[in-house]
């Protein structure tokens, strides 16, 4: 088996593929993190390459497949850990079929994966749009956290910009990546905290709406048409741990 | 700010009607205001019967003087009674929509002193909310029937999308069960609302209603049959050019009446119509096709899977030829599939193991379709009968996507 190991960024998949064709090498697996290799495998580290991703990019821009460093770069938000060899192998279709647009040969496996891959980011987008709770800080700005499983945040600042307007500035927080999205009613900026502690204080009435909203949460339900598996279905227990309504403790 | 207890009494008492979709609008958001709407609607929460909190669903009123059998509210029902102010309601739905708890007010009123009064009532709340509140969030507003067809219009001009209840599904039905109402004083606001916004999309005037109207009617208090409901939902979609009929199934909420059924009607039944009513809007069905006028939808099968079965002379078709509105009738096939079988056929031909990728159900495909001149389903109508037949996953299938458009 052929491994390639690079960096996890756009650029050093660009640099993937670059040296895939320079070495004569397809890889069977390409990964960000180290993988459990058996004797014989052969692994190459690839550097990450400005020019070789350049180079690459530049290439694409003749390509009849559309849209592909921007897909691309939306499909590398994604939280499955399979992701790279699936854009890789996309990304190599694209080139290998130059004269084609290759974006809904569904047919393909590949096609068809990398299309699963960016249909899960865009559904989590469309979720996370109604399931952020934000609450009131002492500070006068909105705060949200979530722990979504792709890294969506810098997809859903421009959605909630553009509702909460001017009056409402607001901050999202990605707890799992520690990632911020601010708005300060002007405009908006997202950047990742890294090992930074974020501290906000609700505003003493917060707690009472929670309790009305539960309060609604819990009279709004027909009791005589109880169907939990639904309701599991369209929101997941992953999800619960965020929302005032389904944890109590919050 | 309205309190918990007067809150639960009046969400209570709006549970029942089953709208909750936020879709259809693209109001945008004004300087200071707060609010948008989604034109794809967001679901921001889901309760445990399944369906989704997308508005803040609440009355202003329960506080009825009408007495309508199948009525949680209904006048001589010993129920608390509570009402709220337009103020309150607006402060409400302000806290909620800033926490991004909803997407919008859905706002109904039992019959208060009149419906005049009543309709005047929550008119006012919605033009406060949108110009003292400066909210550009979605409101669904109750049309209340009777009510002066200038107040009805006003409000048009405020909210994003109405709806008028037909309630049940006959004239004899509304005589027996509903007596304050009547069949004209529901289908006149609605006709006068339908009128309305045909004339002002004719002008490209996209403030009145931009979501147009719903109604909804309870399924299984009165003796009709799935045909005769279907046909009068295709007759409501064709003659008012409604967004969506609801179907509720009846649940017996009252203390016991002689004049309606003692049982619930199960959820299946709902389900069916849901799916009829999909057929109808999506998938190029008339209700002729779906259903005779006299009978019920089949408990056993879907009505597509019925209509298939109806039809065998029509099949099988080849996946690689069909035409997309032929492609979407197959059992199996729905409208994901259909479009990246008819999208990955440009390149090259489809074989079987293409159609499970593509998340073709082929457990009820294989029956109806060909692929390269293969058939590997069986000419045995017993059998391919069976295998459609839901009996064996019923409780699966009881509620699918009904709630969320």
């Amino acid at each position: 088996m052929t491994i390639f190991l690079f960096d996890g960024t756009k650029e050093g998949l660009l640099s993937c593929i670059f040296d895939c064709y320079k070495l004569k090498k397809t890889p069977d697996v390409v990964s960000a993190t180290p993988v459990q290799a058996s004797l014989n495998d052969e692994i190459f580290e690839i550097k990450t390459d400005i020019e070789k991703a350049k180079r690459v990019e530049k290439f694409f821009h003749g390509c009849a497949t559309k849209y592909v460093l921007h897909d691309v770069s939306l499909a590398l938000r994604s939280g499955d850990s399979k992701k790279y060899t699936v854009v890789f192998y996309y990304l190599k279709l694209a080139i290998d079929n130059k004269n084609t647009d290759i974006s809904r040969n569904y047919a393909d496996k590949y096609v068809l994966g990398f299309a699963d891959i960016i249909r899960k980011i865009t559904n989590e987008v469309h979720r996370m749009k109604g399931m952020l709770r934000f609450s009131e800080t002492v500070s006068g700005f909105l705060y949200a956290h979530y722990e979504p499983d792709n890294d969506v945040t810098e997809l859903i600042i421009p959605h909630f910009f553009k509702r909460l307007g001017k009056s409402y500035p607001f901050m999202i927080h990605d707890t799992k990546r520690n990632i911020v999205g601010l708005s300060n009613g002007n405009e908006t900026t997202v950047f990742n905290a890294g090992d930074r502690r974020i501290d906000v204080y609700l505003t003493r009435e917060e707690s009472e709406f929670i309790e009305l909203w539960r309060t609604y949460y819990d009279s709004v339900n027909i009791k005589e048409r109880k169907n939990l598996k639904l309701m599991g279905h369209y929101l997941p227990k992953k999800y619960w741990k965020n929302l005032p309504e389904k944890n109590r403790d919050l | 700010m309205i309190d918990g207890n007067r809150l639960k009494i009046l969400v209570e008492s709006a549970k029942y009607d089953v709208s909750c979709s936020s879709s259809g609008s693209e109001r945008k958001n004004r300087d200071y205001g707060l609010g948008n709407c989604a034109v794809e609607g967001i679901c921001h929460s889901f309760t445990e019967d399944g369906r989704c909190i997308s508005l803040l669903k609440i009355l202003l009123s329960n506080d009825c003087v009408y007495n309508c059998e199948y009525c949680v509210n209904r006048r001589s029902n010993d129920v608390p009674r509570a009402t709220a102010t337009p103020d309150e309601i607006c402060d409400l739905v302000i806290n909620f929509y800033k926490r991004n708890m909803i997407e919008g007010l859905f706002l109904s009123s039992a019959i208060h002193i009149s419906p005049d009064n009543t309709m005047e009532m929550l008119c006012d709340t919605v033009v406060k909310l949108r110009t003292v509140y400066h909210f550009n969030g979605y409101i669904h507003l109750k049309g209340i029937p009777s009510a002066d067809s200038k107040l009805i219009v006003k409000a048009g001009e405020y909210a994003d999308r109405m709806s008028f209840n037909i309630e049940l599904p006959s004239e004899n039905s509304l005589k027996l069960l509903a007596p304050q109402k009547d069949k004209s004083s529901i289908l006149t606001p609605m006709n006068l609302m339908a009128n309305e916004y045909k004339y002002a999309k004719s002008i490209r005037y996209n403030k009145f209603l931009p979501a147009g109207q719903t109604t909804q009617m309870i399924v299984g208090a009165s003796p009709e049959t799935d045909g005769q409901i279907i046909r009068l939902s295709q007759g409501l979609y064709r003659k008012y050019a409604l967004k969506r009929v609801y179907y509720s199934s009846y649940v017996p909420i009252n203390t016991k009446s002689a004049l309606l059924p003692m049982k619930p009607v199960g959820l299946l039944r709902e389900h069916r119509l849901y799916q009829a009513d999909w057929l109808l809007r999506f998938y190029g069905f008339s209700a002729e096709e779906i259903i005779g006028n006299d009978e019920n939808l089949s408990e056993e099968y879907d009505p597509k899977c019925a209509w298939a079965l109806r039809h065998p002379e029509l099949f099988p078709v080849d996946v690689n030829t069909a035409p997309p509105e032929m492609l979407v009738r197959v059992p199996g096939i729905g409208f994901k599939s259909a479009y990246k079988i008819v999208s990955s056929r440009k390149y090259g031909k489809l074989s079987f193991d293409d159609l499970t990728r593509m998340r073709v159900v082929m457990k009820r495909a294989i029956h109806f379709i060909t692929v390269g001149g293969k058939f590997l389903g069986t000419e045995n109508t017993k059998l391919i009968a069976a295998s459609l037949s839901s009996k064996n996953d019923l409780t699966a299938n009881v509620q699918l996507s009904l709630f969320t458009e």
